[in-house]
């Protein structure tokens, strides 16, 4: 390999083909949510109305809502500033690749978002405590996962010390051409949880067949 | 200065001394207001720096970095 293409490689290396280790977090019903103190600009309510957001957004939250999905969002000025969401639906996320199965008193956490232009606002913490807030709630749901890159220092900063969320399961991902998405085959550690075929995130056993069918 | 002085003066350098007099070494800095999430990374990052430690992502926990107390005991396990 000629020393030019050695380095194309280097710096294009990570495009091509990335292992990525992933950290699964997950929130026990029974915590208590702490209250974070907001700018005065920015306020957190739950999506009620679409017409909210652009129509670039509105597409891209339109699998989101098929599925029943809840939006949280920021708004600063009348405008969307950061969202988050919450599924109760065994799906796989398109980006990662990665399944995220649920039982009935699971959900999930996921695309947490605030623009720069709105940090620090205290904008991400209250998107979470407004989602968890709800979720307590709902009787139905016990625990609460996401999951983290793990060298998303600000992500796991804020749902691990923030929030209390524990580290249930990690595995790795795969990402080719930054365009597919797959968990490492048997990267799963340990091999049953939410992001593995069967068991919840505490046993072997259980869950699996409660569990909305999936394909592997 | 101690080591729970260290760490109060971390704080104050984010978020300025006259806040940090008044909060007590056991008050919960997030849930009191005190910090937002992001400053709270800063501290995190300070905190490595000044003692030499790296935090391992299972070490995010609040009962590590909720208090100056608690920030002070997990620093004395990683520097025993």
């Amino acid at each position: 390999m000629s020393s030019g293409a050695r380095r194309w490689l280097a710096v294009n290396r990570r495009r091509i083909f990335e292992v990525v280790g992933v950290d699964v977090v997950a929130w026990d019903a029974t915590r208590k949510v702490p209250s974070p103190r907001l700018r005065d600009d920015v306020s957190v309510e739950r999506l009620e109305d679409v017409a909210l957001l652009s129509p670039k957004q509105q597409a891209q939250v339109r699998s989101f809502l098929a599925r029943g999905d809840e939006g949280y969002v920021a708004v600063r000025d009348g405008r969307l500033a950061g969202w988050v969401w919450l599924s109760r639906t065994t799906h796989r996320d398109p980006w990662s690749g990665l399944w995220i199965r649920l039982a009935p008193d699971e959900a999930y956490s996921y695309a947490l978002w605030v623009e720069p232009e709105s940090r620090p606002s205290g904008a991400a913490a209250g998107l979470m405590a407004a989602m968890l807030r709800d979720v307590q709630r709902d009787a139905d749901v016990t625990r609460v996962y996401g999951w983290i890159d793990e060298g998303n220092r600000a992500s796991q900063t804020l749902l691990r010390v923030v929030f209390g969320f524990a580290q249930v399961q990690r595995v790795r991902r795969v990402h080719v051409l930054r365009r597919i998405g797959f968990k490492l085959p048997r990267s799963d550690d340990p091999p049953f949880g939410p992001l593995s075929a069967r068991g919840r995130h505490s046993s072997r056993e259980g869950g699996a067949a409660a569990r909305t069918a999936a394909p592997l | 200065v101690s080591r729970d002085g260290e760490i109060r003066e971390l704080l104050s350098s984010l978020v300025g001394a006259d806040l940090v007099n008044d909060v007590r070494d056991d008050d919960l800095i997030f849930e009191q207001g005190l910090i937002d999430s992001l400053y709270l990374i800063e501290l995190i990052d300070l905190v490595e720096r000044r003692f030499g430690i790296r935090v391992a992502g299972e070490e995010l926990a609040p009962e590590n970095f909720e208090s100056i107390a608690a920030m002070s005991r997990y620093v004395a396990t990683k520097t025993a």
